[in-house]
């Protein structure tokens, strides 16, 4: 592990995480609460988006060379694609599964706390497992002396600064909401 | 209000029944205010931005005040839901789906009770009290901030230094209850503690769904025993007025207007709880909750 990129693990945590993050309000049951066909559909594609992306950002399957095989240049176009759309779907049913909690006066609370939930569930496989495709990819980039990874590892650290500080604002708010001064 | 303070008798030096020359002075006797009935010293009042009308209360103090309540306390047919959607035409499945409320955000079967006696479609708005509720707002942490502030005695967990309260009138009219008139502009108490996601406190325990932000608090004190040398203790009766329906900003928050509107069984439930009152003629309730809490408290100089 010393080997690996301590910033790439972390983004790379942090993007499984969001894959995950939608399931914490599934072991909730908060899809049980969907009215109508949304019931089904649903769980359907999250659990569609959730293999795809899993595949995309783990490594390698033998599907996939095979379809790499069949598809020849087209297959990074198509896999792009699909992969972007698959985290598109998973996003839209994070939100929809945070606003099945109604009382949903802290909305960016609960969308956080379900990613850290998720992001630390990830950061427990990320660290004892060799390093994964998404991570590799990171790494490629962050590493190096060229000043285009110089601006890369700028770009990583000034987007996890803006999570915790957004993450810190919106925490001191929620329980700010909660304790009202009289 | 019929109360008046009664010394039980400090020693009087002149006729000879204090205690002898260099004997330790005796600390002075308590005085104890008696109530005929409990006096009001505080009222909060949650803002309203339109008064939709007012429900005549029947107050412990044997007074009756008209409190000012929004679009929540009215009723009646011919309503429109507000942005469109109906959870349904039939009066019956909107009953069914109201029912989904209580299940979701109370564990203890309290709120049930409340929303089978909503059900029963009364024509006025009737008062609803339940021990069972005034037990677990007496042990709600937002309660006891509440109740804690409102006497706002230094040194306590919930002091507010820069707050005039029932500890800073009784000192500014030197510990004589009866010179105290009610204190106004507290700002009311809201029960939004826990996790709407988890259902844990007052999103488990019924007390979000039955009553959020309370309307009116109306603080009686019931016993006052003063102890001139140090302390004083008191008894504050806490009444809790809330009005159990729904307004168009509700529907907005929760029901057919809510960002997923109606995709959740209980977004349908908001919605025909909406339904029932503004097209169905079913009058809200008037949840009465009352809680005494007795406090002692140190005299400041």
């Amino acid at each position: 592990m010393s080997s690996r990129n301590r910033l790439a693990m972390v983004i790379a945590s942090l993007l499984f995480g969001a894959v995950l993050a939608p399931y914490y309000y599934v072991a909730l049951g908060v899809v049980s609460r969907l009215t109508g066909p949304l019931n089904i559909v649903v769980p359907v594609v999250l659990g569609v988006s959730t293999v795809i992306l899993l595949a995309a950002f783990a490594a390698e399957t033998a599907p996939e060379s095979w379809l790499r095989q069949r598809l020849g240049r087209l297959f990074g176009v198509v896999s792009a694609i699909v992969a972007v759309a698959a985290f598109v779907a998973t996003c839209a049913i994070w939100d929809l599964l945070v606003h099945g909690a109604i009382f949903i006066e802290q909305y960016w609370f609960y969308v956080l706390e379900s990613l850290a939930i998720g992001a630390l569930a990830a950061l427990a496989v990320v660290l004892f497992t060799p390093a994964s495709r998404l991570e590799r990819v990171i790494a490629a980039r962050l590493s190096g002396s060229s000043s285009r990874n110089a601006a890369y590892r700028v770009v990583a650290w000034s987007l996890l600064a803006a999570l915790m500080v957004f993450a810190g604002v919106t925490i001191y708010r929620f329980y700010l909401a909660q304790h009202p001064v009289y | 209000m019929g109360q008046n303070t009664v010394s039980s008798g400090t020693p009087n030096r002149q006729t000879g029944n204090g205690p002898p020359q260099g004997a330790p002075t005796p600390p002075p006797k308590p005085i104890v205010t008696p109530f005929s009935l409990p006096k009001l010293i505080a009222v909060a009042d949650e803002s309203l931005d339109k008064v939709e009308g007012n429900f005549q209360a029947q107050c412990a103090d044997g007074a009756t005040r008209a409190l000012a309540f929004g679009g929540d306390i009215t009723h009646g047919t011919g309503g429109k839901v507000p942005f469109g959607e109906k959870a349904s035409d039939k009066e019956d499945e909107l009953k069914k789906k109201i029912m989904v409320l209580p299940k979701s955000f109370d564990k203890t079967g309290k709120a049930k009770k409340e929303f089978e006696e909503f059900l029963k479609k009364n024509s006025a708005q009737t008062i609803y009290t339940d021990p069972d509720l005034d037990k677990t707002i007496a042990g709600d942490e937002n309660f006891i901030a509440f109740s804690d502030f409102t006497l706002n005695v230094p040194g306590s967990k919930h002091y507010n230094a820069g707050r005039v309260r029932i500890h800073q009138v009784l000192k500014t009219h030197n510990w004589d209850i009866r010179q105290v008139n009610p204190i106004t502009g507290l700002g009311t108490a809201a029960f939004d503690r826990g996790s709407p996601v988890t259902g844990s406190d007052n999103y488990g325990d019924g007390l979000k769904i039955m009553i959020d932000a309370v309307a009116h608090v109306l603080v009686y004190v019931s016993s006052y025993v003063l102890y001139p040398a140090d302390r004083y203790e008191i008894t504050l009766i806490f009444e809790l007025w809330d009005c159990f329906g729904l307004d168009d900003e509700d529907i907005q928050k929760f029901g057919y207007k809510a960002k997923m509107q109606n995709q959740f069984s209980e977004n349908e439930g908001f919605t025909a709880w909406w339904q029932l009152q503004h097209q169905f003629d079913y009058s809200p309730l008037m949840t009465k909750a009352t809680v005494t809490r007795s406090f002692t408290a140190k005299i400041d100089p």
